[in-house]
């Protein structure tokens, strides 16, 4: 199995509306994803992420740009000659087949020798235990089953790269998580290139080895799941990805790579990532699970319990803290103190769990 | 997914030179074969022989006289017969799906019948019992002179003909009122009656539009009742043939046949466009269950009366024909007799094989076709998209006689010199049979997720491999019915086709127009049975294929596995 890295230069989608109007789907998208890698392209509904897949699958035509399959420009392949197979929403099995001819579909357009395709086909089978469901018809299998058989059809044309276009979100809770391990698990073990799209972030975070942030038909950023969550370099991302408070400050100096924030009440301070120079307005990025709470008198930022629930694995508190509403999470409450509405509370902004975003 | 830059579209399908080819030959089709000879009846109708324009021919249509009669005798017929098959169509439609009554099988039944029948069964029937030698005229009644020939014979016959047509968009239209409608109506205090008059029927009135112009086209554009037993009532369609054929004023035929078809389109759009809109009912497709039948008193026993006398009197109808061709002379000499099947078999041997010969080279091609169009229109993008599918959508209000008319103008000279070929009966069958299976195509494709079709491309399947592999087999039971709705109206064909047919290719219904022209009633009913028959075993033998072929795969599989059409993923 040869697998390919994906390249897109420049990649612009437009199109027109129904009252004529150009609308940028995708605008000037550069990326690399390269050989092997789990990459997962993540944002709101309309942010162009499957514009983007289908333009890789070439179900869409770029409007101005290139994409590469290892170093193929494949813009003039037609779809059905491209090395890339996908894994659809819908599973789009064919339902007048059998699960055998589903997945031999590929193969027998193909032309492959009969037992080629039998011994591909048995094989992927009992990668993926469906041996048993082989003669059935896609109707009379569950969803779960069903999604397995469209990743096994995908499979077994051996492409040089995978797309998946929101394949979980017609399944429920649990075996969405089953799932999840089990996509990932084949994708590392047959070592191929994957493209994963989706608006769920837990799964953008379990499953990618680079999450690609899209809004508005642009990048808002790439990195690895960690560098997404803990070093977001827009509101957007770190808005979207988890749940983030703001904090508004202005920077005060640098001392060796940390900042000082002047905020309305304190001065914190934080690691630097990125260029800031004095006196820019920036934002602290600080999640939930970092604010400490502790009685009043404790510590000198003070703010005002508005909301208390319990959850089980959490309590969850919004803390109005000079006028800014706050999330809290204190995780494992069993055992913590549990502060009440109208409770008014200390603040503590661990240092190391502070990042700082231009403003 | 929005419009695409027109350059764009055109480098697009450059790149598929099979759909390219595919669209360009369905363009050319069309365009030859219905937009081209339309324009041809325009142009003679404005022209005068010598060349010159001229409107003389219009004004003398509206001018009064024969040609002017036979448009308000239309007009006059249609109006009646429409009203009449709207009535009697919604007691069916009422009974059925409202209350609880036995035999609701066979009154479904009733419905298939005209789909299926040859032109003039009833009207031949008609004759049978209400003739100068009828059973019931002169028999029964012992009426010396009675005279079915005329306004009362047509609205007879072309009610009788054309109720089932009502009857099936109203029974679909009652069907998918929700039952919650009239019980939240009752629950407020509403009387049954009052519910009815104030929430059934408001309710309906799109479908008794609907239904009321449907049949209104039929009856205007009918020709095989108005030959048969129209009398000295002249309609328009037959008009248009007698100017055509009968006296060679072209000029004045296609005059007729420009009002004919304006007339017709003109209904049709209001159908189409103006009823269309104004349906509430959202039509799902599943039937809405739950309604609680009415299960007594007065009202149930007087409407399944009404329906089991008119079924059986339509049964009757129909019975009589095959009865007919084995008697002597009717009603005068009522002996058994096999000598109309011997005159069928030593003189009608070609009209049949000709008949069943080109009925089965189209339907393959009208299947096919209407499959294509379907698809094209569906599911590709491309320029005159939306011109391709108002043609053939147009298409299904043409009048037979005004597309018979239209073929003899544009095809008798080069470079499409096609009077007189297999050809152009071919191509009047295709025709005539290609929009119903367009719309139903149109219908089983929107039911099919799209990425069924892109999960195939994706898996390296080209355009062909595609249609054959994935497409055709999921919408299977359209093609089939298209296939079996194609054969049908071949084998039954007339009005278009009459102005066509020539020594070397003769048709059975036009054997029987002429038997009845000549008074032979007796032969044209063993025609007619003979036809009936090949239809009845053909029909058999297409219902078997689908059933070797498997028939529809489970049903269900659509629902769960695949995004219910229109519905749009969750993100771009």
């Amino acid at each position: 199995m040869t697998t390919k890295s994906v390249t897109l230069k420049n990649v612009t989608k437009t199109f027109h509306d129904d009252n004529n109007n150009l609308v940028h789907a995708v605008s000037d998208v550069n990326l690399t994803i390269e050989q092997g890698e789990f990459a997962t392209l993540l944002g709101p509904s309309g942010c162009g992420k499957t514009t983007t897949l289908r333009m890789v699958a070439g179900f869409e035509e770029v409007t101005q740009g290139d994409i590469y399959f290892g170093s193929e420009n494949v813009n003039k392949i037609s779809p059905n000659k491209r090395d890339c197979t996908m894994v659809f929403q819908s599973y789009a099995l064919f339902p007048h087949l059998s699960v055998f001819d589903n997945v031999a579909y590929g193969l027998k357009i193909k032309k492959l020798p009969k037992d080629v395709i039998e011994e591909k086909v048995d094989k992927i089978f009992s990668i993926m235990n469906l041996t048993d469901h082989k003669t059935r018809m896609p109707s009379q299998l569950s969803g779960g089953q069903q999604q397995r058989v469209a990743l096994a059809r995908a499979l077994v044309m051996e492409p040089g790269v995978l797309l998946f276009d929101e394949p979980l979100s017609n399944l429920d809770a649990k075996l969405r998580l089953l799932m999840r391990d089990e996509i990932r698990r084949l994708q590392k073990r047959l070592g191929i290139t994957a493209i994963y799209v989706t608006h769920d972030q837990s799964e953008a975070m379990s499953m990618s080895d680079k999450v690609i942030v899209m809004n508005n038909g642009k990048i808002e950023q790439v990195g690895s799941p960690q560098e997404i969550y803990q070093r977001p370099t827009s509101r957007f991302v770190a808005d979207f990805i988890g749940t983030a408070n703001f904090i508004q400050g202005k920077v005060l100096g640098r001392k060796e790579n940390e900042l000082e924030i002047q905020t309305a009440d304190t001065i914190l301070r934080a690691a630097a990532y990125g260029d800031f120079f004095e006196g820019q307005s920036v934002l602290i990025v600080v999640r939930p699970e970092a604010v400490r709470l502790k009685d009043e008198g404790e510590g000198s930022l003070k703010g005002k319990v508005t909301k208390s629930v319990f959850m089980g694995q959490t309590q969850e508190y919004e803390v109005d803290y000079n006028g800014v509403p706050l999330q809290v999470t204190v995780h494992n409450p069993m055992g913590e103190k549990i502060y009440e509405v109208d409770e008014t509370v200390s603040l503590h902004f661990p240092k190391e769990s502070l990042h700082i975003i231009k403003g | 997914m929005g419009r695409v830059k027109p350059i764009q579209e055109l480098k697009r399908l450059a790149r598929e030179p099979l759909l390219l080819t595919c669209i360009i030959l369905v363009m050319a089709s069309l365009f030859v074969f219905i937009v081209y000879p339309l324009f041809q009846i325009g142009r003679t109708s404005f022209f005068s022989v010598d060349g010159s324009f001229s409107v003389a021919a219009y004004k003398r249509i509206l001018s009064g006289g024969n040609l002017l009669t036979a448009l308000t005798n239309s007009l006059v017929l249609a109006f009646i017969v429409s009203i009449l098959s709207t009535i009697i169509a919604y007691i069916f439609a009422y009974t059925i799906a409202y209350i609880n009554v036995p035999l609701k099988k066979l009154f479904n039944g009733i419905a298939i019948l005209p789909v299926i029948s040859p032109p003039f069964v009833i009207a031949l029937s008609a004759i049978l019992l209400f003739g100068r030698q009828g059973f019931i005229s002169n028999h029964l009644l012992g009426l010396q002179n009675a005279n079915i020939y005329g306004l009362n014979g047509l609205i007879l016959v072309q009610t009788l003909t054309y109720f089932p047509i009502a009857f099936l968009v109203l029974a679909g239209l009652l069907r998918s009122i929700s039952p919650a409608l009239e019980e939240a109506s009752e629950n407020l205090g509403a009387s049954k009656l009052k519910t009815f008059i104030s929430v059934t029927l408001p309710l309906s009135t799109p479908g008794i539009a609907n239904a009321y112009l449907l049949v209104f086209i039929q009856s205007l554009a009918d020709f095989g009742n108005p030959m048969t037993i129209g009398g000295n009532y002249t309609t328009v369609a037959r008009e248009i043939y007698l100017q055509a054929v009968g006296s060679y004023d072209m000029q004045a035929g296609a005059s007729l046949a420009m009002l004919l078809l304006t007339i017709t389109m003109v209904v049709y759009a209001i159908q189409k466009f103006w009823v269309g809109k104004r349906s509430y009912v959202t039509v799902t497709g599943k039937p809405t269950s739950g309604r609680k039948l009415i299960d007594s008193g007065w009202l149930k026993h007087m409407m399944f009366g009404i329906c089991f006398s008119l079924s059986v009197t339509v049964i009757l109808f129909y019975i009589l024909v095959p009865i007919g061709s084995f008697i002597q002379l009717w009603g005068i000499n009522n002996s058994f007799t096999l000598d109309h099947y011997k005159y069928v078999f030593n003189l009608g041997q070609k009209a049949i094989v000709d008949t069943f010969t080109l009925s089965l080279i189209a339907t393959p091609i009208a299947g096919l076709l209407g499959m294509i169009i379907a698809f094209l229109i569906v599911r590709k993008n491309f320029i005159g998209k939306k011109t391709m599918e108002l043609v053939s959508m147009l298409s299904i209000a043409i009048p037979g006689t005004v597309l018979g008319i239209a073929y003899i103008l544009s095809f008798n000279k080069a470079p499409l010199a096609l009077t007189g070929t297999a050809v152009i009966i071919i191509a009047a069958f295709v025709v005539r049979a290609v929009p119903v299976g367009i719309r139903s195509g149109i219908a089983s494709l929107q039911q099919i997720d799209p990425s069924i079709e892109e999960a195939s491309t994706n898996l390296g399947a080209n355009q062909s491999q595609t249609f054959f592999g994935i497409v055709l087999p999921l919408i299977k039971p359209a093609f089939f019915s298209g296939l079996v709705y194609s054969f049908v109206k071949s084998m039954t064909a007339m009005s278009a086709v009459i102005f066509l047919i020539s020594a070397r290719y003769n048709l059975i219904t036009a054997s029987i127009l002429s038997q009845v022209e000549s008074g032979r009633i007796g032969v044209a009913s063993a025609y007619c049975t003979i036809l009936i028959i090949i239809m009845i075993i053909s029909l058999l033998i297409l219902n078997g294929m689908l059933r070797l072929f498997g028939g529809e795969y489970d049903k269900k599989t659509k629902k769960t596995t695949n995004n219910p059409a229109g519905q749009k993923p969750l993100s771009m």
